[in-house]
This record gives structure tokens, C-alpha cells and sequence, in this order.
């Protein structure tokens, strides 16, 4: 479904992304995650054609997205974290924005918005600006606005985070039901036990560079996936170099 | 029909004295003072003129306003209460209804005001006094040409205007009105100056040949004895009439068969305010966000209230230095709209790094240049035709009119194509979204004055062939000079903005990852 292929992003010195390649299957949920700073962000950005690679090729059934972005841009639905929405729109005119944008029609686009509105629980909010949106209703928005197109890969930068539990299992719901339907996602999150628990697939990014990946089970290979990623990620010396840090004031 | 149509007009008519006290209190003082318009229209004439000869180029002047207004007021500004529609469900044919209807016109306010109006006419002229046949003759024709002009442009309109568009049509008419308007008070003012006015009998002159001024002109001349010119007038006007109620006819008959297209289905928009008036296409949804953002957003106000203050300190200087104010006249407007369609140049840097939603979703930049231009164009254009009257007047030389709409009109466009470029070319950073718009940009530097100074310079050099292709026209204002100046005008800037679409558009498609890492490093 969807391919990258030594996905490549340096910043003069600096690699963001070395190398990187991995596919997402058709239907299934795929979790990029990494520490802090490992380039997740960069390498899905690259997917979405918002972030242009140094070199490598990302193709989505088969249509190169920086050859053919307004094809494959179809094909793909986004949501990027940390970037701003248009948030003088109201809610509901950010969704029209995105569906009309994305090429449907009225009729279309008035009776996917409501239907996704509900989804989200964003009925009542669909005539206050976004900007008065809290930053997880924001984040709602932001996922209705991407899957409006009806898009076949979803590709979500931090969907979970600031979202409140009871929505987070709203979300999951909504996301299983893709997936169960054909879809493939592909999102990055901090939460490992989340995406042990509903990603089938995941990726291991440090420091730009895929360290694993494969099946969950594959990758957690009998343990659980917390324990792996602490293995992967090397952390022996870590919270060494504080025992300063003790709790009690040495200042006096 | 007929009679039961004319007692529901007496009904409607004495309704406006039906209800509380402050409400007939306020209808009979609007009849008091229609009543004083209507006489104050009939005497303007006698006022403007000393002698019979300028009055009666007046007359057939106002009498033709008259008469187009009439003609096209109800066109875009729907008052009517009865309308063939409405009875489309009884047993009656359209030709009943559109005969009914026609008669019962005489019973309305407006027509009643037009009857007050004819008759201090009438009051007013003695000299009409000697040709009765005349005076009735032009005042019948005008009277049926009125209802029939009413009765077909308001029924065109609803037939080819759907509901939903009438509050943009009003907000045209009204726009429309307020261009015409200065060079109509620039002509009174000038029949004021001298009583033999030449414009004001040129224009005479012309409208009398057509439906608005036929009858007012066929009455003067048989006023002067010149029988045969004023039965050609009536003529005119009578074969005018005959016209416009063949087509009241059909236009009934057609309404009555036809119903509105209806919005199409299951579409709901409620609630998306400005979104609701365009249609849902990439263009126009990101021309009404950007209308939105005008709207709400305080950034865009503060930018537009630096513009009208250069041009104020820059006449000042110059009249202080002694330049003519005629000539002085001409400048405040194309600065103004250079200034304004310049003010765009930095467009894509105010939506900060909310862009990506053109970018992720393959928007072209061809899209996301023109919509962006939307409010530059509904202001702007607007500005070029109001601005552009009110210039000539100021001047003195209405002649210079067609020169002067050319080049505002380039100048606007050559500016809005600038601002098209270098948008996309180079963004430099603003201030962010939600801050106070008199807070400095989180970052300095980077560029900004090098793209201020840039896009001003383009904009001045792009602007100088159609202000000096007009200039030569005013200096010399010959119809034919000021009708090429007006056409190069128009050609360059539509030119000019075409080329600016598709340079910036290109520029945004081939750079937009580059340009969000930009806004990032902005934000």
C-alpha cells in the first residue's frame, strides 16, 4: 500500500532521517515510534509531501508522492503535529475547507462533516473558532479534517496526544473500523502500551534510522513492547550522572 | 381578476395606515416627504435654468433618470409585493393574471408618487399650456412605459435571478449607484454653473431617442412647434411600450410554468457564512476563507489603515508646493490602490504554518494565488469604478473618465500581481496568528525589507506604461485617446495579474515544502 524506500533527509550536518524504509500493508495499523528527537515527525512529513526528502522514494499504491503529489495527496490523508489549523475558520468551515480542497463536492463534503462531527463528539462546537478549541478538540478536528476525502492511507503525527482518555477510545474505535474496512494507518505516539495494544504492525526509529520493525509480536519478541524499545534505544546510562538529585536540599 | 386584484392593491395600500400610532405617524411623514421630493423633481428644472431652452433639456435629463431608475431599481433591489407567482395555483389564465397585474400597478405608492410628480409638472410649466394634446400624451406614455419598465425588469429578475443571490445582487445595484452618481451631480452642478449647459444637452439629446427620455424629449419639441420631431419621439416611446408588454405577456406565462431551480439536494450550509456565497470549488473556498480571515482577524485591519495616510501627506506636500488641484485630483486613488493591492505581498507568512492544508491536500498554486486576491478584487474593483467617478468629478473634466478608469484599473491589477509573485517568492515573517497585530514578528530580519522594497519596485515599474498611456489621454482628452487608455488599461492589468497568477502559482507548487519549513522557522 504504501512504500518508502531509504528515505533519506539531512539538514547541512545533520541527518534527520538516514536511510529509512518500510511499507505499510493494505488494512493494517502501523506504529512509528522512537524517543524524543529520533525523526518521526521528519519521516512522516515526508510521507505526506509536506517535508521534501534529500533522497529516497515514497510511493502509495504505486504513485511516487513527490512525482505525482496531487494524485497521491488524494490517496492520503494527513495530520501533522504541531502545525498550525486555520483556527479563525469555525469548525465547521475548516471541514468544508478541507473537503472542498480535496476536490468532493457539496453535498458530499455537508453530509461527511456532520457525519464526522458526530463521530468526534464536535457537534456543539461546530460554530465556535477553532482557535477557542482546547488543544484536544483541536486535535479532533484536525483528524476529522483528514479523513474527509475518504483517504485509503491515514498518516497521523501524534494522534493520541492531548486527546482525553474517553475520546482516545472514541478515536481507536474509529480507527479500527478504517482498518477493518481496508484502510491503512500509519501514525507515530509516545504511548508504546497504546500502540501495543492496537497497532499490528510497527516501526523503531532512533535517531533516523529504523532499528526494527515488523509484526508487534515480532518485534516485542516475548516481551512487552516497553521492555524491547528500552533494549533497542540503549538507555544503560541513563539516569546516571544525577546523584545530586536526591530529594533532599544540600544547600544548607 | 382584474377588480379583485385592484381591491387587494387599495388594501395594501391603506395597510401602511393600519397598526400603533408611531407607525402611521412614520408612514405619513415618508408620504410628506415623498410628496416634497416629487414637487422639489419637478421644480429642480426651473432652479437649474434661466431660460426655456436649458429647462427643457433638464426636463427630458431628469425625466430619462427617472424613467431608468424605475427601469432598473427593481431589478436589483426586489420591493414588490405582488408577483405573478403568487397566483399561480388559481383558476385564471396567464394572460388574466399578467392583464390584472398590469392594471392594478396604477394602484401603488410608487405610481402614485409619479402621478404627484407629473402634475407639479404640469403645475409648473404654463408654457405647456397651449399644447394639451402633447402634455397628455407624454404624461400617459410616461406613465405606462414606468409600470411596464417595473412590471418586466422585477418579474426578470425573478425568473433569472435565484433567491438566494438577491442580497449580492442588492449589494451591485448599490455599487452601481454610487459610480453613476457623481457624474449625475457633476452634470447638475455643471448645468448650475452655466444655464446652456453643452453636456447636459448632449445627453438630453441622446436620451431622448430612447424609451427614458422619449416622451419628456417628444413633449419639448412640441412645445418648441416642431411636430413632426415630437411624434417620432412618441413613436418611440409607444412602440417601447408595446415591446415591453409583449414581454410582460410572456414573462408572466413563463413564470407561471416554471418553478426555482431548487438548492441542490442535501445540501446543507447553514452556518458557514461567508462559504454559503461561493461556490465549492478549490478557488472560491479559499477566496471566502480569506474574506473570513479579512473579517476576523485584526492583523488585516491595522495593515489597510496605514493606506489612505500616504496619499494625504503626499497632496498635501504637493499642494503646498503649488501644484494645480485639478491635477492634484488625479493622484490620492492610484496610490491608495497600488497601496492596497501591494499590501498582499506577504500573504502566505500571515497563515503561518496553517498552510500545509493546501499543500497536504495537492492544492494548485494557481488556486491558492487567485482566491487568495479576493478581497484585493471585491474591494478593489469597486474602488477603481467609484474612486475613478469621484476623481473626474473632483477634476472638473468628466471626458477624462474612460483614461482614468484605465489606469487605476492597471494599477490595481499590476499590484495584485505582485503581490501574487511574491507571496510565494518571498515570504518573510509576520506577525503570528492570535498575537496583537501591533506586536513585532516573533523573528526579525530574514529579508524583509529586501521584499518589501523588491515588490514595491516591480509593482511601480509595471505600472508605468498604462499611467503614461493614460496620462497622454488626459493631457489631451479626446474620446478616442481616453477609449485606448482605457482599453490598454484593462488589457495590461489583465495581462499583467494573468501572468503574476501563473508565475506565483508555479513558484508555490514547485517550493511548497520549502515554504511551510519557512513559516516554521517563523512561528
Amino acid at each position: 500500500m504504501l512504500q518508502a524506500e531509504s528515505l533519506t533527509k539531512s539538514y547541512g550536518q545533520v541527518l534527520a532521517a538516514a536511510d529509512v524504509s518500510f511499507e505499510v500493508r493494505a488494512g493494517s495499523l502501523t506504529g512509528v515510534v522512537g524517543p524524543n528527537g529520533a525523526g518521526k515527525t521528519t519521516v512522516l512529513s515526508m510521507i505526506t509531501g509536506l517535508n521534501r526528502p534529500s533522497s529516497g522514494r515514497i510511493s502509495v499504491r504505486d504513485i511516487d508522492v513527490w512525482r505525482n503529489g496531487p494524485a497521491a495527496k488524494r490517496v492520503i490523508g494527513s495530520l501533522p503535529d504541531r502545525l498550525r489549523l486555520f483556527d479563525r475558520l469555525t469548525g465547521g468551515q475548516l471541514l468544508y475547507y478541507a473537503g472542498v480542497l480535496q476536490g468532493l463536492d457539496q453535498s458530499t463534503v455537508a453530509k461527511r462533516a456532520a457525519e464526522l462531527a458526530t463521530a468526534f463528539g464536535l457537534e456543539s462546537a461546530l460554530d465556535r473558532p477553532v482557535s477557542d478549541y482546547s488543544a484536544g478538540m483541536q486535535k479532533k478536528i484536525g483528524l476529522a479534517c483528514s479523513m474527509i476525502h475518504a483517504p485509503e492511507v491515514l498518516v497521523l503525527d501524534e494522534p493520541y496526544e492531548t486527546i482525553d482518555p474517553v475520546s482516545a477510545s472514541n478515536v481507536t474505535e474509529i480507527l479500527e473500523k478504517y482498518v477493518a474496512g481496508g484502510g491503512s494507518v500509519i501514525m507515530s505516539s509516545h504511548s508504546l502500551d497504546l500502540i501495543q495494544r492496537i497497532c499490528d504492525h510497527v516501526v523503531v526509529i532512533v535517531d533516523g534510522s529504523v532499528v526494527a520493525k515488523g509484526t508487534v509480536d515480532e518485534v516485542r519478541d516475548g516481551i512487552s513492547l516497553e521492555e524491547r524499545f528500552k533494549h533497542l534505544t540503549k538507555p544503560e546510562d541513563e539516569g546516571k550522572g544525577l546523584e545530586w538529585l536526591r530529594g533532599s536540599s544540600d544547600s544548607e | 381578476m382584474v377588480a379583485r386584484l385592484f381591491r387587494l392593491r387599495v388594501a395594501l395600500l391603506l395597510s401602511a395606515f393600519r397598526g400603533d400610532f408611531r407607525r402611521v405617524a412614520r408612514a405619513l411623514l415618508v408620504g410628506l416627504v415623498s410628496i416634497l421630493v416629487a414637487v422639489g423633481y419637478a421644480w429642480l428644472p426651473l432652479w437649474l435654468s434661466d431660460g426655456a431652452e436649458g429647462r427643457m433639456s433638464i426636463d427630458v435629463f431628469l425625466s430619462s433618470i427617472l424613467l431608468a431608475l424605475i427601469a432598473v431599481v427593481p431589478f436589483f433591489a426586489n420591493l414588490g409585493s405582488l408577483e405573478p407567482r403568487q397566483f399561480a395555483s388559481y383558476p385564471a389564465t396567464p394572460a388574466s393574471i399578467a392583464t390584472a397585474l398590469f392594471l392594478s400597478t396604477l394602484i401603488s405608492w410608487p405610481t402614485i408618487w409619479l402621478l404627484i410628480w407629473m402634475a407639479a409638472l404640469v403645475a409648473l410649466r404654463p408654457e405647456w399650456a397651449p399644447v394639451p394634446g402633447a402634455t397628455i400624451a407624454a404624461g400617459t406614455l410616461t406613465l405606462l412605459l414606468a409600470m411596464a419598465f417595473a412590471r418586466v425588469s422585477s418579474a426578470m429578475v425573478r425568473l433569472v435571478v435565484p433567491a438566494r443571490a438577491m442580497s449580492v445582487l442588492r449589494w451591485t445595484g448599490l455599487l452601481l449607484l454610487l459610480a453613476v452618481l457623481p457624474v449625475i451631480v457633476f452634470l447638475l452642478a455643471d448645468a448650475l454653473r452655466s444655464p446652456r449647459s453643452k453636456p447636459i444637452q448632449d445627453a438630453a439629446d441622446v436620451f431622448g431617442w430612447t424609451p427614458f427620455g422619449a416622451p419628456a424629449a417628444g413633449l419639448a419639441f412640441a412645445e418648441q412647434g416642431d411636430v413632426s420631431s415630437a411624434l417620432s419621439r412618441f413613436a418611440v416611446a409607444g412602440a417601447a411600450f408595446v415591446v415591453l408588454l409583449i414581454l410582460w405577456y410572456l414573462l408572466v406565462a413563463r413564470s407561471l410554468t416554471s418553478v426555482e431551480r431548487p438548492a441542490p439536494a442535501g445540501v446543507s450550509r447553514d452556518g458557514l457564512e461567508v462559504f454559503e456565497r461561493f461556490p465549492a470549488k478549490p478557488r472560491s473556498v479559499i477566496a471566502a476563507r480569506t474574506l473570513t480571515y479579512w473579517r476576523r482577524d485584526p492583523r488585516y485591519r491595522v495593515a489597510l489603515f496605514a493606506i489612505p495616510i500616504a496619499p494625504i501627506i503626499m497632496i498635501a506636500a504637493l499642494w503646498i508646493a503649488g501644484m494645480d488641484v485639478h491635477a492634484l485630483a488625479l493622484l490620492p486613488l492610484p496610490v491608495i490602490l497600488l497601496l492596497f493591492g501591494w499590501s498582499v505581498h506577504n500573504d502566505v507568512a500571515l497563515d503561518s504554518t496553517a498552510i500545509w492544508m493546501h499543500v497536504s491536500s495537492g492544492t494548485k498554486g494557481t488556486h491558492d494565488r487567485t482566491g487568495r486576491l479576493a478581497p484585493i478584487m471585491l474591494i478593489g474593483l469597486p474602488l477603481v469604478v467609484v474612486g475613478s467617478s469621484i476623481t473626474v468629478t473632483v477634476s472638473g473634466d468628466w471626458r477624462l473618465l474612460p483614461a482614468v478608469i484605465g489606469m487605476n484599473l492597471a494599477v490595481l491589477l499590476v499590484a495584485a500581481a505582485t503581490s501574487s509573485v511574491f507571496s510565494a517568492l518571498m515570504p518573510y515573517p509576520a506577525t503570528r496568528p492570535g498575537d496583537s497585530p501591533f506586536a513585532q514578528p516573533a523573528v526579525q530580519g530574514s529579508g524583509a525589507g529586501l521584499a518589501q522594497t523588491l515588490s514595491m519596485l516591480v509593482a511601480l515599474a509595471l505600472s508605468v506604461p498604462p499611467v503614461l498611456v493614460s496620462a497622454y489621454a488626459i493631457i489631451d482628452p479626446t474620446l478616442g485617446l481616453n477609449l485606448v487608455a482605457l482599453g490598454f488599461g484593462a488589457v495590461w492589468g489583465v495581462v499583467v495579474l494573468g501572468i503574476g497568477i501563473l508565475i506565483g502559482g508555479r513558484v508555490f507548487d514547485r517550493g511548497a515544502p520549502e515554504l511551510i519549513a519557512l513559516t516554521q522557522t517563523f512561528d
